[in-house]
């Protein structure tokens, strides 16, 4: 019954996962903010479990009825605690491994006897656990957030060495489950990469005449697993292979689905060898005679046996993709977790095909199969590739559908991500999803990211809004304008703030960027902020008090920013009356830009001032850096200063100072001091510099 | 007490100030008459110490808070998916401009939004049309695949032939029990009135009097009927005439008049003896009379039989 009406409901992608609390307030948004709120939310569950773990006695109210187990508090094993091989017996089946030891340890003392089958119990437990605790099976987030790293692990020992696990092997060893301890002990020891002595007590137990002394199918998948360590050189790890694989016929054993592994395995880390392609096909041939069907992590090994990034290109992944065929997948393998993380990592490297990648996921999210993506780390390894792959791949309108449903409750995409996405937009020109990119760049917390800021910035800048539609004209440029402004809010709230320093600072090129938008879209204030900003001017007659110069800006905008700059602040200039502030500054910036270029920024000494009072008579300097202009031979600056006497008017000296300059200035001879008149001389030919 | 200018520089100031401040209070008191306000960071007395008034922190990160998730839902989305099973009510899910509660002063209703009144009553959302019938839909079938040839489901099977009518079924099936289970969220699995089962005979009598037998503790479990009803407590014994609750003609003050009545008739009058037939037919009329009540009795009643 559970299950028809659970059939009628498919997951909502608009919620977050069920873990987080369903608020606008309190939904993650970036990947800091999921990590941090699912494990505090964990951590109160410990905090608890400690409670009750400190306070055992206060918590003996049977309150459940019939008394459910893991409810109530377990007694503190400490070394005064009661012991018996009850007690030690309870605790290995809790595989709760400290305690278990040190309830051995409490019975060593008073030198009770313990059973040989419970000796033998504890000796699994610790050599499967290597004498740690597993993270409980309690604390799910812990898990799922561990950071494994992905793919190909390389195996380190990390047995301890004469631990209490070889200690009770010791006297496990005479008895009559010697064989089992021998077996419980190799298998151990392979798990955590003590090679060297799970061979030596691999080779004990195949010399040894006694039956029972036999090592069986366990025994010899856990050797093969650790023949990397053992053997140098590709061909001496497979002949050893061949020769444990002709040993385990010879003894009559059969092999399982973990022979198949520990092959593939070995065989997936021979990097160059050219037959271990051939020989993992072999491999799989002769096993689906023998009714071994492959399992995921078989898939994974063929996967990173074939598909070698400077191998050739080899369509494996389709085939096995057609084996599987969307069926519901069980975990039959710990390195089950790896395959989808390295199928779709195939999919964008190798292969390149969109298509496959779309039906690696079709069979992930079939049936159950989403328990076997691994825990957060792969999961969003899996997503970057996927998504990076759609971006390049598909048009940007079915990659957008992609995107809106999967972020920001599935995914949260890296900042590498989203910068594929920005060049994807800029590509297709599409500049209608800037807005929504640059809010989902705020909500993910990256507004820290440089890049990213430059590249929308760039974007931006030269892709200028051109709607036809008037309303619409209006209202994307009014986004534009935000955008740029928001970034210009988060660079700068930063500096006066001192939020921790995100190490945003300012270039050339990004102020060039900012500047051009905010005159494309008329604001033209803004504009002459940013310039500010930029351009140093120098010679500032008052200082204020409490002046802080703001930091110098390394590299240039670009002149095409500063001509568009002009030609506003000449408009600008004619509405209002005389010389705008700005204008002056123009020239000191073009003043700056030759400091610049010349490497003389240092000795020059500019540090910038805010224009607010210049006075009018300062043209005096506008003429003077001009000429610097010209004498550094900055092209475009002939073309400025030629704009600046066209339609401002100049003093005599002023004039002759500019000509000299920039050289030959062609315009009519423009009235001395009625600096209302602005007029750009209708017979004004270029001037030739 | 020194007093620094403020021209020296104003970290200096502070510095010093930090300094003497334990000083400061207590020379103030004795020297406030003599000492004049020199500059506003001259910290006055407080006899009562005023609230200290909080000192700014950094300011803490104001994260963007995304608009909610009703914005983003698309019109077309399937609805059951997002509001499965009963929920209080949650503005940011739903998206409807819905309204309630009384509206103040020529307003609006209130919105959805922090409305009690919204979250206070139950909501049917999770019960739409299309989600009921996807439910039915879901029920009727079977391993995927609909058994339309024989209409069987895996959860209900077809109406039994033979049972259409009340009447029939009450032919086949008299007895009926009624057990009641009990599902609560809480960490004990019992409820005592679990353990009341009624065992219903119905409608053997007329329908004005039909028998309820109840039986009390008895704990879900049918055969406790029968062995409770075997048993014979030694109150029982005592029963008396008063505590019948049917009439029974045998041993009863009727049968005795009858017996007197028909032994006189055949002394005093010479008539026939009785006829066995007649005997029953008086017994069962007078026993319905006392069990069934007065009226149906006239039906079967001959008209030669006196009503004792």
């Amino acid at each position: 019954m559970p299950h028809a009406l659970e059939s009628t409901i498919q997951r909502d992608y608009t919620a977050p996962d069920y873990k987080y609390v369903d608020d606008p307030f309190l939904i993650p948004t970036s990947n800091a903010a999921k990590r941090a709120f699912a494990l505090s939310r964990e951590s109160g569950r410990k905090a608890a479990l400690w409670i009750r773990k400190e306070h055992a006695e206060w918590f003996d109210q049977k309150l459940a009825e019939p008394p459910i187990k893991a409810f109530t508090a377990r007694p503190h094993i400490t070394e005064v605690s009661e012991a018996s091989e009850d007690i030690l017996r309870n605790l290995i089946d809790e595989v709760s491994v400290t305690d278990a030891i040190t309830i051995y340890e409490i019975l060593e003392k008073k030198e009770q006897e313990i059973s040989d089958e419970t000796k033998l119990s504890f000796l699994e437990l610790l050599s499967f656990q290597n004498c740690n605790d597993p993270v409980s099976e309690d604390l799910p987030e812990e898990r799922w957030f561990r950071q494994t790293t992905h793919g190909k692990q390389k195996l380190r020992k990390t047995w301890k060495d004469g631990s209490l696990a070889e200690k009770v092997f010791e006297t496990l060893s005479s008895g009559p489950l010697a064989g089992e301890a021998h077996r419980a002990l190799i298998k151990g020891m392979a798990r955590y990469g003590q090679a060297e002595r799970a061979h030596q007590l691999f080779r004990n137990m195949t010399s040894s005449s006694d039956p029972k002394m036999a090592p069986d199918t366990g025994c010899y998948n856990a050797v093969m697993y650790l023949t990397p360590f053992l053997k140098e050189g590709y061909e001496a790890r497979w002949q050893f292979m061949e020769s444990l694989l002709r040993e385990m016929a010879g003894r009559g054993l059969k092999p399982d689905l973990g022979t198949l592994n520990s092959i593939l395995e070995v065989l997936s880390n021979m990097g160059s060898y050219r037959k271990a392609e051939d020989l993992a096909i072999q491999t799989l041939a002769e096993f689906h005679k023998l009714g071994i069907e492959p399992c995921l992590a078989s898939y994974y090994y063929i996967l990173l046996t074939f598909c070698k990034e400077r191998g050739p290109r080899s369509n494996v992944l389709v085939n096995i993709l057609d084996k599987l065929n969307c069926q519901a997948l069980v975990a039959k393998d710990p390195k089950d977790v790896f395959f989808f993380v390295t199928a779709m990592e195939v999919c964008r490297h190798h292969l390149q095909d969109v298509d496959l990648a779309h039906r690696v996921h079709d069979l992930l999210t079939a049936h159950n199969n989403y328990d076997l993506i691994g825990d957060s780390h792969k999961e969003s390894v899996y997503y970057r590739n996927y998504f990076i792959l759609m971006c390049a791949m598909e048009p940007l309108e079915t990659f957008m559908e992609f995107y809106n449903k999967l972020v920001p409750t599935v995914y949260i995409p890296e900042p590498v991500v989203m910068e594929e996405i920005l060049k994807a937009i800029d590509l297709n020109g599409a500049i209608e999803y800037l807005p929504q990119m640059w809010s989902d760049i705020i909500i993910f917390d990256q507004t820290g990211r440089e890049n990213l800021l430059t590249t929308l910035l760039d974007i931006m800048a030269r892709n200028p809004v051109a709607i036809e539609d008037v309303e619409k004209n209006l209202q994307m440029k009014e986004s534009y304008l935000k955008i740029a402004w928001g970034i210009w809010n988060v660079v700068e709230d930063e500096e006066k703030e001192g939020f921790r320093s995100r190490n945003i600072i300012w270039t050339g090129s990004m102020l060039g960027d900012l500047m051009t938008v905010c005159l494309q879209c008329g604001e033209f204030d803004k504009a002459w902020k940013v310039l500010k900003r930029l351009g140093a001017d120098e010679g500032m007659s008052v200082v204020a008090e409490e002046y802080e110069p703001p930091p110098l800006i390394s590299g240039i905008p670009s002149i095409k920013s500063l001509s568009l700059f002009m030609d506003a602040c000449l408009k600008e200039g004619s509405v209002t009356r005389g010389i705008h502030p700005s204008l002056e500054n123009v020239c000191h910036l073009v003043h700056l830009l030759e400091a610049q270029r010349d490497g003389s920024l240092k000795e020059s000494g500019l540090y910038g001032g805010c224009g607010k009072t210049v006075k009018p008579n300062s043209a005096m300097s506008c003429v003077a850096c001009v000429r610097y202009s010209a004498e550094a031979g900055f092209p475009e600056a002939g073309d400025l200063a030629q704009k600046l006497a066209e339609s401002l008017s100049l003093n005599s000296s002023q004039m002759s100072q500019l000509t000299s300059a920039v050289g030959v200035l062609r315009t009519e001879s423009p009235s001395q001091v009625d600096s209302s008149r602005i007029d750009l001389g209708k017979d004004s030919k270029p001037s030739e510099s | 007490m020194v007093i620094i200018r403020a021209s020296l520089g104003r970290s200096l100031f502070k510095n010093c100030k930090s300094a003497v401040s334990s000083s400061v209070q207590f020379r103030q008191a004795s020297q406030t008459a003599e000492q004049e306000d020199e500059t506003e960071e001259f910290r006055v007395l407080q006899l009562i110490p005023k609230k200290n008034v909080q000192t700014n922190r950094r300011k803490q990160r104001q994260m963007p808070v995304p608009p909610p998730r009703s914005e983003k839902m698309p019109v077309d989305q399937h609805w059951p998916s997002v509001w499965p099973g009963p929920r209080t009510f949650h503005p940011a899910s739903v998206p409807l401009p819905l309204h309630q509660g009384y509206p103040h002063k020529k307003n609006a209703p209130p919105g959805k939004v922090g409305n009690a009144e919204l979250m206070k009553i139950p909501n049917f959302l999770h019960l739409t049309p299309p989600a009921i019938k996807q439910q039915c839909e879901a029920l009727k079938i079977i391993n995927g695949v609909r058994e339309r040839l024989s209409n069987r489901t895996e959860f209900c099977t077809e109406w039994p032939k033979g049972l259409e009518t009340p009447e029939q079924q009450e032919a086949h099936f008299p007895i009926e029990v009624i057990t009641n289970t009990y599902c609560h969220s809480s960490p004990s699995i019992r409820d005592p009135l679990a353990r009341i089962v009624t065992l219903k005979v119905g409608y053997l009598f007329d329908f004005i009097t039909h028998l309820d037998i109840y039986m009390y503790k008895c704990c879900c479990c049918n055969t406790c009927f029968l062995l409770n009803l075997q048993k014979i407590e030694p109150w029982e014994k005592e029963k008396g005439l008063a505590d019948m609750e049917l009439f029974i003609w045998e041993g009863s003050a009727s049968e005795e008049n009858l017996g007197n009545f028909l032994q006189y008739r055949e002394k005093s009058c010479g008539g026939d003896k009785a006829k066995e037939e007649d005997t029953i037919k008086f017994k069962d009329a007078v026993t319905s009379i006392f069990n069934d009540g007065l009226y149906p009795i006239l039906d079967i009643l001959p008209r030669n039989i006196l009503i004792n």
